[in-house]
């Protein structure tokens, strides 16, 4: 490249065999909101070579003011193709394509084996078990992560080692008493801190930096305390191939809490 | 005596995201907060002591940290 990436090629552990491998990688991005927007455009400025975004939804008056890939004029807009079309005249040499579909298994089979990292940035939680029982499935390593108010949680996963989200997080919790963004409000921000903390995990990942196996992260933005929880590595339960996973029911699990 | 962290909506139910108790066990920590606030019946949550993970019941020791945090949604 002609010094556009010079600052972070500067870096030992990247050089130019590290921008080499980021833009000839491949992301699977599923959710164009909060954690999205900063996500992409920290993949897309750093040179990440291809990018797929998933997302269904239309941008809205009340995404803007934190969903900061989008202007007024987008409005009515599905995020995926608004946010590629953001990021493909800011950043061209970043192949961005958006996909216009709910993320379920049948599009999970069909996508993730050519990409080299999924990430969940969705707020929903059939979304984030089948990305997590696909990764397995795929032997794909996947980003996590997820905002309530103040607080946020992120994580890496690399079922090849054996650590996943159901690892930690085996039955999925009651929605009706899980806080949204779009019940108790959120300050855009938190979101934007989650999706670069994310973005940050992808691009170690990607590069052979990480060192989060087993881990997952706790921020309470407002008092700036941390908490890491460690867990074991161990076989996930959930679908095991790619037949199972097509079968598998997500909306039925995910409401199937312990009330 | 040991220090119990909450998170999320936890902490919000609870009133505060840190407790000191003196119990024998995590399932003991987790029935005396539920004893006190009903609503985190309705929620489940990873327990872990001393930052680990714990899948089972787990005696705990004086000065042992419990954390209990909830899995987040908002995106």
């Amino acid at each position: 490249m002609d010094g556009y990436f010079r600052r972070q090629i500067q870096l030992n552990e990247i050089g130019e065999a590290g921008q080499q491998k980021l833009l000839s990688s491949k992301a699977l991005v599923v959710g164009a909101g909060g954690l999205g927007c900063t996500l992409l455009q920290n993949l897309a400025a750093c040179g990440m070579g291809d990018i797929i975004i998933v997302d269904f939804d239309v941008v809205e008056y009340h995404n803007l003011h934190r969903q900061t890939l989008f202007a007024p004029k987008d409005i009515g807009k599905n995020k995926a193709e608004a946010s590629s079309l953001f990021l493909s005249e800011r950043y061209p040499h970043c192949h961005v394509t958006p996909v216009t579909e709910v993320f379920n298994a049948r599009l999970a089979l069909a996508m993730l084996a050519d990409n080299d990292i999924l990430v969940d940035c969705s707020d929903n939680l059939q979304v984030r078990y089948l990305m997590d029982d696909a990764a397995r499935i795929f032997g794909k390593c996947w980003v996590h992560a997820s905002v309530s108010k103040f607080s946020l949680q992120w994580a890496l996963f690399r079922p090849e080692n054996g650590y996943s989200y159901r690892n930690v997080f085996p039955v999925p919790p009651n929605p009706m008493f899980m806080g949204q963004c779009n019940t108790e409000g959120i300050l855009g921000a938190v979101p934007a801190l989650a999706g670069a903390l994310q973005a940050n995990l992808v691009l170690n990942a990607l590069l052979g930096l990480d060192q989060t196996d087993g881990k997952i992260f706790h921020l309470d933005t407002r008092s700036g305390q941390s908490y890491t929880m460690n867990y074991e590595a161990k076989p996930a339960a959930g679908p095991a191939n790619a037949e199972s996973l097509l079968q598998y029911n997500y909306e039925v699990f995910c409401q199937n809490f312990n009330l | 005596m040991m220090n119990v962290l909450l998170f999320g909506r936890l902490a919000e139910i609870c009133g505060s995201n840190n407790y000191t108790f003196d119990l024998k066990d995590t399932d003991s920590v987790c029935d005396k907060l539920s004893e006190d606030f009903p609503e985190i019946k309705r929620l489940s949550f990873a327990v872990a002591v001393n930052q680990k993970l714990v899948v089972q019941n787990t005696e705990l020791n004086d000065g042992d940290e419990v954390a209990l945090m909830p899995p987040y949604s908002g995106g």
